[in-house]
């Protein structure tokens, strides 16, 4: 049901209303949101995806490009093992922050499971909460301070 | 060999150049507030016409420009957008915004109504951009930071009901003052309070606190004067004031709604703050009078190449189409990393581990149109900022325009990193927007009714940086000493590159640094 709704969402974009006062159009992970302290709680690997992930690699996973990029997820090999994914996700890399403190290794194996099987990808999930485990650092980055408000 | 005091040292600073060199002397030996903006720079030396280029034209890149034509560089500058500013940025009606995945907005504000979805108010203290500010005749206005007649909100204090800030905040401190007095009067601190001070100290929480003479934070129309009366004083008949009922101890300090007093008390929002006249772009639009003729708008940088004889830059012409390329001497590179970590070049080991490590925090802010100024007709609170412990965390009504019929433009969400601010990321504009009206009108109900349109970013979206700010979390392990050294014939510089990040007066001090050393470098080798 969700991936409907998220189908009629990816085409809000093509239309360029300013945002009066008429109801919004929402998609049903926007309707649902929960803001607050507890952060991202979901375990499903869909969810985690479209309410973090998709803000820059996009709903499709199909990535944007401005003066620099986001890279696709959808038909990405590096996607085949866990590995990777799980190390960019907790660590971060480049422009990526680090989500590691934000999702437990229960959720990293659910959104990895995801990017292996959906997005356009079609490989053997093999991620396992002990990769997750191993991929932390000792002492991770906190994505909450703040040097500046 | 005569031993100078500090106060003739002085004086012979003052008479040689100047009040102005004399308050950056006392500043500098600690009679003031320090910064490490020493006034306006000075490039002496002659670079003997050599070419610098400078990637970016945001403040840090036009600070470079303006000052290193002004020594005697060629300058060309580079800007990826169509307009200077960079994240000096203004969204105003008939502006149209697309954000990264196509979203595309349409500024529908009334003629006038704007919105600073990035930098949105100066302290005063920042030497930097105040001079500038004076120098490039960009008017400025008071920023109201601080308004007591303005809300904190909890969703689980008061039942969910906002309270007036000037009430919690009397409240709290004639609580606390009471407790400190009376503690101190039953000599419970006799080991941390002297006698001398003893006495001193009940007398000033007395004040403080607006306490009575047996040390109580009672109901009074003293109390009143500064928390507000039930019914405030008048002329002529039934004009007598009524005092107003003090809140419980215990809720105001379970209220936890103490947590947003201190905002408005750290350096970095002390009274008096300004903002540009019409908009913070007005910086950007001072910077860009003085040097708007030597940037190319338009031109997407895919490389940058240094060797022995000098910086080649490759760059995409967004608008006309084709690849060109700049030379130069020199570069001054004020790219954010997030965008220079994917672009080709040969910059140092050192400093390209420092560009491909650091990420970008995020942020959201919307700006929300309304029909009329509630806040001020209904409620009379005239600028300042509603603190929530909603996602939105703050509304923070127009410094501008006060009493005015017509529109006007509030800022409705300002999230600062964090779980929330993802989860703003992750939504499109509209969904942002409505979001924002959920949250704004559990504080303003009237907001349903008297909503007209919104404009809503979300920083990890902007296309040109993936970001609002670079974060250090620890500047030492992530190599800033490196990042900041002039690398060959390039130097870096912005927000990114300064213990002051995110704020406009970290990126000039950068570029002022960074100049300062690759003129050095220029000109005594």
């Amino acid at each position: 049901m969700k991936k409907i709704v998220l189908a009629i969402a990816t085409l809000l974009p093509l239309c360029a209303v300013p945002a009066h006062a008429q109801p919004a159009q929402m998609s049903a992970y926007a309707e649902d949101t929960v803001f607050g302290s507890d952060g991202y709680t979901s375990t499903d690997g869909e969810e985690l995806y479209q309410t973090l992930c998709a803000g820059c690699h996009m709903p499709d996973g199909s990535g944007a490009v401005g003066a620099g990029r986001y890279p696709a997820l959808s038909d990405n090999p590096n996607l085949e093992y866990a590995a990777y994914p799980v190390t960019l996700i907790v660590n971060g890399q480049a422009g990526m922050p680090a989500f590691g403190t934000f999702l437990n290794d229960e959720q990293i194996v659910a959104l990895v499971t995801y990017l292996q099987t959906d997005l356009g990808n079609d490989f053997e999930p093999d991620a396992t909460v002990e990769d997750v485990a191993i991929a932390r650092p000792a002492s991770p980055a906190d994505p909450n301070r703040a040097e500046h408000e | 060999m005569t031993q100078f005091t500090r106060r003739n040292l002085l004086g012979m600073i003052g008479t040689a150049a100047g009040s102005s060199a004399m308050y950056y002397a006392m500043a500098s030996m600690g009679h003031a507030a320090a910064s490490n903006y020493a006034g306006p720079i000075k490039l002496d030396g002659d670079p003997k016409g050599a070419k610098v280029l400078i990637l970016g034209a945001g403040l840090a890149g036009m600070t470079a420009a303006l000052e290193m034509r002004a020594a005697g560089y060629q300058v060309e500058v580079l800007e990826y957008r169509e307009k200077a500013g960079g994240r000096c940025w203004t969204l105003r009606s008939g502006d149209e915004y697309t954000e990264l995945g196509g979203a595309t907005q349409k500024v529908d504000f009334a003629q006038g109504n704007y919105i600073n979805p990035g930098p949105w108010r100066l302290p005063h203290h920042h030497y930097a951009v105040m001079d500038y500010c004076k120098r490039l005749k960009v008017p400025l206005e008071p920023f109201i930071q601080t308004d007591y007649n303005a809300y904190v909100h909890s969703s689980d204090a008061f039942e969910g009901k906002p309270q007036r800030m000037g009430k919690i905040k009397t409240d709290y401190r004639g609580h606390v003052s009471e407790l400190l007095a009376k503690a101190v009067d039953q000599g419970k601190l006799d080991e941390m309070v002297t006698e001398d001070d003893r006495e001193m100290l009940i007398e000033s929480l007395r004040s403080f606190g607006v306490l009575d003479e047996q040390n109580a934070y009672v109901k009074s129309l003293g109390t009143s004067g500064y928390r507000g009366y039930e019914k405030m004083p008048g002329g002529g008949a039934d004009a007598a004031p009524v005092p107003s009922d003090l809140y419980d101890p215990s809720q105001v300090i379970q209220s936890r709604l103490w947590r947003s007093l201190a905002q408005h008390e750290s350096l970095e929002h002390w009274a008096p703050m300004f903002q540009p006249v019409g908009g913070m772009d007005g910086i950007a639009q001072g910077f860009e009078r003085e040097v708007g003729d030597l940037i190319t708008y338009n031109a997407k940088v895919v490389s940058l190449q240094q060797d022995d004889s000098g910086v080649t830059v490759t760059w995409e012409d967004t608008a006309g189409g084709g690849t060109r390329t700049s030379t130069a001497d020199y570069c001054v590179c004020t790219i954010p990393f997030s965008i220079l970590g994917q672009i080709d070049h040969n910059l140092s080991a050192g400093l390209s581990n420092v560009i491909s490590s650091m990420f970008y925090n995020g942020s959201t802010k919307v700006g929300l149109e309304f029909k009329r100024r509630f806040w001020e007709q209904d409620e009379q609170i005239y600028g300042g900022i509603s603190y929530t412990d909603q996602a939105i965390t703050q509304i923070s009504y127009p410094s501008t325009g006060y009493q005015s019929d017509g529109p006007a433009v509030l800022l409705g969400c300002y999230t600062w990193r964090g779980a929330d601010t993802f989860k703003f990321n992750a939504m499109q504009p509209a969904e942002r927007i409505e979001w924002a009206l959920r949250q704004g009108e559990k504080i303003h109900p009237q907001y349903r009714d008297e909503f007209k349109t919104g404009v809503a970013v979300s920083w990890h979206k902007v296309p040109w940086v993936l970001g609002c700010s670079g974060v250090w979390e620890d500047r030492e392990a992530q190599g800033y000493e490196e990042a900041i050294k002039v690398d060959n014939r390039v130097v870096c510089a912005g927000e990114h590159l300064s213990y002051i990040p995110a704020w406009q007066e970290g990126a000039i001090l950068s570029s002022l640094d960074a100049i300062t050393r690759l003129h050095d470098k220029v000109i005594n080798g």
